[in-house]
């Protein structure tokens, strides 16, 4: 087991690096030149050339990106161009509320999804199940940040139940939360039902059946075990969209999220905050993955080959 | 959409000795399928709207010219949807942003499956290391959320529908190569692939007559199930500002818009996002249908 999570961690080296190469030269890419930007148009060539120097602009590609990656493993992340406050210092600052609000909306379409997944499941094709699969297909097809427009129309202008933005109390937290766990839940509903479907017809239930074990067991005790894991799958895949989701759902409801920190930072072109953030988010994804797959080997030996 | 999936099923050698032919058998399958129907049915309706949008809406008189008289109507007899904060009507706009919604998934997902077709084929017909170097490749790029990559994206290159095609585009090209590449993987080492090595075909054009038109149908399904979410990415980008800017009526931009006026104006944000909703529940129901109909067992 021990040897198995050590050789997945080695694994996420290259991974790791690779993503900051992707972000990094995709930024890069970026028109224009960062010291005019930051020193502005007015500003002498000599000067700008100056700071292109000190900067380490003119350095070739590969030195800047071997610099980045150096710096980032001391977890500097560079500075902002717009405050010069370190990006490292934003991300922290920010990326709880983040991560809050994503971890938030994970439970709760678990919650939702999983017994729904099952029920349906069980009593295919039935009223209930009918439903759960209209549910999600519309949640599906819903926009998510629409969904979080129509919530506040409705719960905090209309019936003034819930605040329409901000992410402190629980008040607050009920609408973001639910507007970022609808589609997920939409996706564990289906994969559960389905996964749960799949199990259902192998021999081991039936045998189940046969010794007449009653149906809560047979559901809980040898279904649900065995069709869990693309459930679990599919909740460490989508905590990467949860966390795209949660910049928008951010949006939304104005919460001061490292989400909000990274669109106001594309508009002022403080590219940085942009690259770090990004890289940030993707670096913690991979860390999800890499538990899911810890907790996989855990669940299911044969998974540690 | 039909079109497109007569190819691979009517290249497939085996099918023809059959009694049906595959596709009539497909057919059959997807028209008795009614969420389906109804999804290509909704779908039609909305290309036609799309297609015809000029002729519906005066793009200068009735989309983008403000009229400051009329601001702000609630929907009535006269403006079906009512007007926005330029007394534009919501019902031009929303009829004019289904033509660039359309345009933006299905160009995205064409140019996206596309390149993954070309990588994935690639890939998965020669194999061995550059197989694998080109499948780490992407690996790295699918373990960047999506939207997070689309909104690098868009940093560097900066708003348009272009750069939004691009940001939006980019994330998917992974998920195609995959899907391609293990379809290529399972007609690889098929008879006629070998026949048409034998026969001294080149590797190009082996690809191209026979792995690419047999390895099409998952893609199709999947590309399908693709604009929907690329509509989605597309229009929460616009709404994030940083896609397509105003006046453009894109549906996104249209709430962005919207978006200061909930409190008074709920209209203004309802139906931009209603065509959202529905557009890509006809396409999720289309993409269900098409799965379901050429491979009754992944259901």
């Amino acid at each position: 087991m021990l040897k198995f999570v050590l050789k997945r961690i080695l694994m996420l080296i290259p991974v790791i690096l690779g993503i900051v190469l992707i972000v990094f030269t995709i930024m890069y890419l970026t028109p224009g030149d960062p010291a005019r930007l930051i020193l502005g148009e007015k500003a002498p060539q000599e000067q700008v050339d100056v700071l292109r120097d000190q900067m380490g602009l003119n350095d070739p590609f590969v030195v800047q990106f071997a610099r980045y990656v150096g710096n980032m493993l001391r977890g500097d992340f560079g500075r902002s161009y717009a405050t010069n406050i370190p990006v490292a210092e934003t991300i922290a600052e920010r990326f709880p509320k983040t991560a809050e609000l994503a971890l938030a909306g994970m439970f709760l379409s678990v919650l939702i999804g999983m017994p729904i997944g099952i029920l349906s499941a069980v009593k295919r094709y039935s009223i209930l199940d009918n439903i759960s699969m209209i549910f999600a297909m519309l949640a599906t097809a819903i926009p998510a940040f629409w969904l979080g427009m129509m919530l506040i129309i409705a719960f905090s202008l209309n019936l003034k139940w819930f605040p329409s933005s901000g992410f402190d109390t629980f008040r607050q937290m009920v609408l973001p939360t639910i507007t970022l766990a609808a589609v997920n839940a939409a996706v564990i509903i289906r994969m559960t039902r389905s996964s749960m479907l799949e199990v259902v017809r192998q021999d081991y239930i039936r045998t189940a059946w046969a010794k007449g074990a009653d149906q809560k067991r047979v559901v809980l005790g040898h279904a649900l075990k065995n069709s869990i894991i693309p459930v679990i799958t599919v909740i460490g895949i989508n905590f990467g969209s949860l966390l795209g989701g949660a910049v928008v759902t951010e949006t939304v409801f104005g919460i001061p999220g490292l989400g909000t920190a990274m669109v106001n930072a594309i508009r002022m072109k403080d590219n940085p905050l942009v690259l770090g953030s990004v890289v940030y988010i993707a670096i913690v994804f991979s860390l999800v993955n890499l538990a899911v797959d810890i907790i996989y080997a855990l669940i299911d030996p044969r998974l540690r080959e | 959409m039909t079109v497109k999936t007569e190819k691979p099923l009517s290249a497939r050698p085996e099918g023809e000795e059959k009694k049906e032919s595959p596709f009539k058998e497909f057919c059959r399958r997807f028209f008795r399928n009614k969420q389906a129907v109804i999804g290509l049915v909704i779908f039609v309706m909305l290309v036609f709207v799309a297609v015809f949008a000029d002729v519906l809406v005066d793009y200068d008189n009735q989309v983008i010219k403000q009229d400051i008289v009329n601001k702000r109507q609630p929907p009535s007899s006269e403006h079906l949807m009512g007007t926005d904060d330029y007394g534009r009507d919501i019902l031009a706009r929303v009829i004019y942003g289904t033509r660039i919604s359309l345009t933006i998934g299905l160009t995205t997902v064409a140019c996206a499956m596309a390149a993954g077709i070309v990588i994935g084929a690639v890939s998965g017909y020669f194999g061995g290391r550059l197989d694998n170097v080109i499948m780490r490749v992407m690996d790295v790029f699918m373990s960047i959320p999506s939207m997070l990559l689309a909104i690098a994206v868009v940093a560097s290159l900066g708003p348009g529908i272009v750069n939004i095609m691009i940001a939006v585009g980019l994330a998917l090209v992974p998920g195609y190569s995959r899907v391609v590449r293990s379809a290529v993987l399972s007609v690889r080492n098929k008879e006629f692939v070998q026949a048409a090595k034998a026969v001294g075909d080149s590797h190009f054009s082996i690809i191209l007559h026979h792995i690419i038109p047999n390895a099409l149908a998952p893609v199709i399904v999947q590309a399908t199930l693709g604009v929907g979410e690329v509509i989605i990415t597309a229009a929460g980008l616009s709404f994030l500002g940083l896609g397509i800017a105003p006046p453009m009526p894109e549906w996104g931009a249209m709430l962005s818009e919207g978006r200061e006026f909930i409190r008074y104006m709920p209209h203004l944000v309802l139906f931009p996002g209603l065509s959202i909703m529905i557009t890509v529940l006809a396409l999720n129901l289309l993409g269900d249908g098409l799965r379901d109909a050429l491979d009754p067992q992944m259901k």
